[in-house]
């Protein structure tokens, strides 16, 4: 059986920093990945990749059997996978209505059915009191849940989903789990990003771990967490910082 | 604030300038650095002129000529005053209050750096030297007394910029609904534009129509010279008290009115004049802290509320049709684009200004007795009509992703064949590009004696226009591309050579047009030489041209699209860079 995703060797520099290197990720179809590693690991810039928005400097990559460098499998892939990206990609002079009619449109999506599915995931996702405002007027919050809507829309085979719980309530992080888990349950696949590390542990089924750019860590996470608990095993992969553990000096002094 | 506060903030300004220098690259630095040189010679020049001019002019004139060249003066300061300031009103505050309000720092201090900051700008910079330089032209020619010029002087700047300060004030509270906001822009814009217009339209006029019936007729027949002169002398002395009148209540024009009072020995002008100026420069600022206020501590009552679902739905089932002639991807693209221009204040600009253009043109043309005369130039003004419905949106056509920022991952992301997301933005322009040519047609018809056959030639004429302008266009948008500052149209952190490119691509554009010519100057050659059925050639060869344009976009359109799939990512990079 083909793997959902599977990179060899892929890496990407920006002039002399290598922000991604020799990474070789493998995802089975139908888990929950979760790719976890500390700020500018390489995270973003490998669901770029990944997602067809930068060329790797180098590697090579498959997306549900498909290669994103090639114009016409790209196009193929991008009609099975749905991406919330990292800076997101709203258009900003479009209501939320009409944002997802935009997507459901270019793939081709009949008329009824969009309807309906819009109506469903606004509801679900709470937005559908503020579907007549512009997205440039929605909180980060607000984007985050309409980007995951607009992700979802297509139904697709794979979800990339970079930081989907950031800036989003309770409320709706626990119905965008709920939606996650059901959507895997089911047989497709996401690959997430997220530095909610007690989100991961209750979602995810496997995970990959990012340092420097280098995957140090792909396991399941039964395996990962090996009885303790996954932000104690992050800490030992990522490596934790001493003097930042023992705090900063003047908090041991006597307060005001 | 103390000290270290306003070093701080003169240190974060100076970090965020060299950053900005830094990253400009060499060219874009060595043509700035060439323009502030330029720059501060004219300011220097323009004092030094001044005070040669005003002395030259002065010395012997009379206090009325004084009155007009301070009028003229800071009408001109006006003028590019108000041009500043709605470029301004686009543009954050020098230091904003978001960035510090969480700081220990008071609110009333930033108020006032950000009104100082307000000063700094090129109007400023070039017209206080040129008043410098009059009020000591003034103050050599006629006296210590002149000197009284200054605070006249100071006072009127106080004034402006104060006002101008509280708009900026009023304007920004007003903004803080994204949605009125940009229309307060426009709107803002366009009264501008038609003021600053309105007296050169009326001079315009009154050039094209020519001295009235009856004067000819008087000045031809009076024989004498004598009563001529007096008539004119009576009407000059007219027009002087008037101008004088009108100056003494205009409070834009107290500074020319107080300087002629000072001339005139007349106090109580002078000091109603300085203190009427300070009076509203006092009111403004306090009502500008008051507005600053109240909007950074939110004082105000809640914003607009959100519209119903009912009306989200009706909104997106528009974007649910398709259009004839074209794939549904293709129909969903330009409808989103199209909704997205015409909500963004910068694109409602750019397309109202040729519209101006026309009327303005319209006019000038309608109040030419000669206008008939100006018929066999009709087929070729009609290039002129399909170059104005381009003009509108040639910024937008030449930059198609720019106005995107980072929607434009929405593009990327999408499985949607290249050529048919190029061919969806051009349609989403093809609605206001046709529209506003085919109103300048529309105009043109009406006041020029043209045919049938010349209109339904035009008419195929702003199509091969269109269609050739939206192959520049994509060219330029895939090679060129640069990221829109929200809310104008002006390039984000662009280096020279983009800018360049697109400038050279806009310089080419009427180049490729050169063969749309060719019926019109059959169209003119066949009328010199009295053939009637010249008009069903016009728009025979209109139709052969456009044939030709239509076969050619349908042929470069999938090239075009496989250029955009190779540089997409590249593309991105430039539009999402903040």
């Amino acid at each position: 059986m083909d793997l959902a995703l599977e990179t060899t060797d892929l890496s990407r520099s920006f002039g002399t920093f290598r922000a991604v290197d020799g990474v070789g990720v493998r995802v089975e179809p139908g888990s929950f990945y979760g790719f976890l590693g500390p700020n500018g690991a390489g995270k973003s810039t490998t669901i770029k990749m990944l997602t067809g928005l930068l060329a790797p400097t180098s590697g090579r990559m498959r997306v549900l059997g498909l290669d994103p460098c090639l114009p016409e499998q790209a196009l193929e892939m991008k009609r099975r996978i749905g991406v919330v990206p990292e800076d997101l990609a709203l258009l900003e002079n479009l209501t939320a209505r009409e944002y997802l009619t935009f997507v459901g449109r270019m793939h081709s999506m009949a008329a009824g059915l969009l309807s309906e599915r819009i109506d469903e995931l606004l509801a679900l996702l709470s937005l559908e009191g503020d579907e007549a405002k512009l997205t440039l007027e929605y909180s980060h919050g607000m984007k985050k849940k309409l980007a995951l809507a607009a992700a979802l829309l297509p139904d697709p085979d794979l979800l990339f989903l970079d930081e989907p719980f950031e800036g989003v309530d309770a409320v709706a992080s626990r119905t965008i789990r709920r939606i996650l888990t059901a959507f895997v349950e089911r047989g497709s696949t996401v690959f997430l990003t997220s530095h909610v590390l007690e989100i991961v542990e209750r979602v995810c089924d496997q995970v990959g771990i990012i340092v420097g750019g280098k995957l140090v860590e792909q396991t399941s996470l039964a395996e990962l967490g090996g009885g303790g608990s996954l932000e104690h095993r992050f800490l030992e992969v990522v490596g934790s910082d001493g003097a930042a553990a023992e705090g900063l000096s003047w908090l041991a002094e006597d307060g005001p | 604030m103390s000290s270290g506060h306003v070093r701080a903030i003169l240190w974060v300004r100076w970090r965020l300038l060299l950053r900005r220098t830094l990253r400009a690259g060499k060219l874009s630095n060595t043509v700035c650095a060439i323009l502030v040189v330029l720059g501060a010679l004219a300011c220097l020049g323009s004092g030094l002129l001044s005070l040669v001019l005003g002395y030259e002019i002065l010395h012997e004139g009379r206090s009325f000529h004084a009155l007009m060249v301070w009028g003229v003066l800071t009408g001109l300061f006006l003028l590019f005053w108000l041009l500043g300031l709605v470029m301004d009103l686009q543009r954050a505050e020098s230091m904003s209050f978001r960035h510090l309000l969480h700081l220990p720092v008071p609110v009333g201090w930033v108020f006032v750096y950000n009104y100082l900051g307000s000063l700094v700008s090129a109007s400023i910079a070039f017209f206080l030297p040129a008043m410098v330089g009059l009020a000591l032209a003034l103050s050599i020619a006629k006296g210590p007394r002149m000197l009284l010029v200054f605070p006249l002087a100071a006072a009127f700047l106080l004034m402006v910029t104060a006002l101008t300060h509280q708009l900026r004030g009023w304007v920004a509270r007003l903004m803080e609904d994204p949605r009125r906001g940009r229309n307060v822009i426009v709107l803002l814009t366009i009264v501008f534009v038609l003021l600053l217009q309105a007296p050169n339209l009326v001079n315009l006029a009154r050039i094209g129509s020519g001295p009235e019936p009856g004067e000819r007729v008087e000045h031809g027949e009076s024989g004498s010279a004598a009563p001529a002169e007096a008539r004119e002398v009576r009407s000059r002395l007219e027009a002087d008290g008037t101008a004088t009148a009108v100056a003494r209540f205009v409070p834009f024009a107290w500074l020319a009115y107080g300087v002629h009072s000072v001339w005139e020995r007349r106090w109580l002008h002078v000091a109603g004049c300085f203190v009427g100026m300070l009076t509203i420069a006092t009111w403004s600022l306090r009502r500008a802290w008051r507005t600053t206020r109240a909007g950074v501590l939110g004082l105000d009552g809640p914003t607009r509320r959100g519209r119903g679902a009912g009306a989200g739905r009706s909104q997106a089932s528009w974007l649910d049709r398709n259009l004839p002639f074209a794939d549904e991807r293709e129909a969903a693209i330009a409808r989103a684009a199209l909704r997205s221009l015409i909500r963004a204040p910068e694109a409602k600009l750019a397309f109202l200004s040729p519209l101006i253009v026309v009327s303005m043109f319209g006019f000038l043309l309608w109040s030419r007795p000669d206008r008939e005369s100006m018929a066999a130039f009709a087929p070729l003004m009609t290039m002129g009509a399909a170059l104005v419905g381009q003009m509108g949106v040639g910024q937008l056509s030449n930059n198609t992703f720019g106005l995107d920022r980072d929607g434009f991952r929405s593009y990327l992301l999408s499985p949607v064949p290249r050529h048919r997301i190029l061919r969806g933005k051009n349609l989403a322009l093809a609605p206001v590009c046709l529209g506003i040519g085919l109103v300048a047609l529309g105009g043109l018809w009406l006041l020029l004696p043209l045919g049938p056959f010349h209109v339904l030639g035009a008419c195929l004429q702003l199509g091969s226009v269109y269609l050739i302008s939206c192959l520049g266009g994509n060219l330029a948008s895939i090679l060129f591309p640069m990221r829109l500052r929200e809310n104008s149209l002006r390039a984000h952190g662009a280096r020279l050579k983009p800018i360049l490119s697109q400038v050279f691509m806009v310089l080419l554009m009427p180049v490729t047009l050169v063969p749309l010519l060719l019926p019109a100057g059959a169209d003119f050659l066949m009328g010199l030489r009295g053939w009637e059925l010249c008009g069903l050639w016009f728009l025979l060869l209109h139709g052969l041209l456009l044939a030709a344009v239509v076969f050619l976009y349908a042929r470069s359109i999938r090239r075009q699209g496989d250029l955009l799939q190779s540089r997409e990512q590249g593309v991105l990079e430039v539009l999402t860079q903040e």
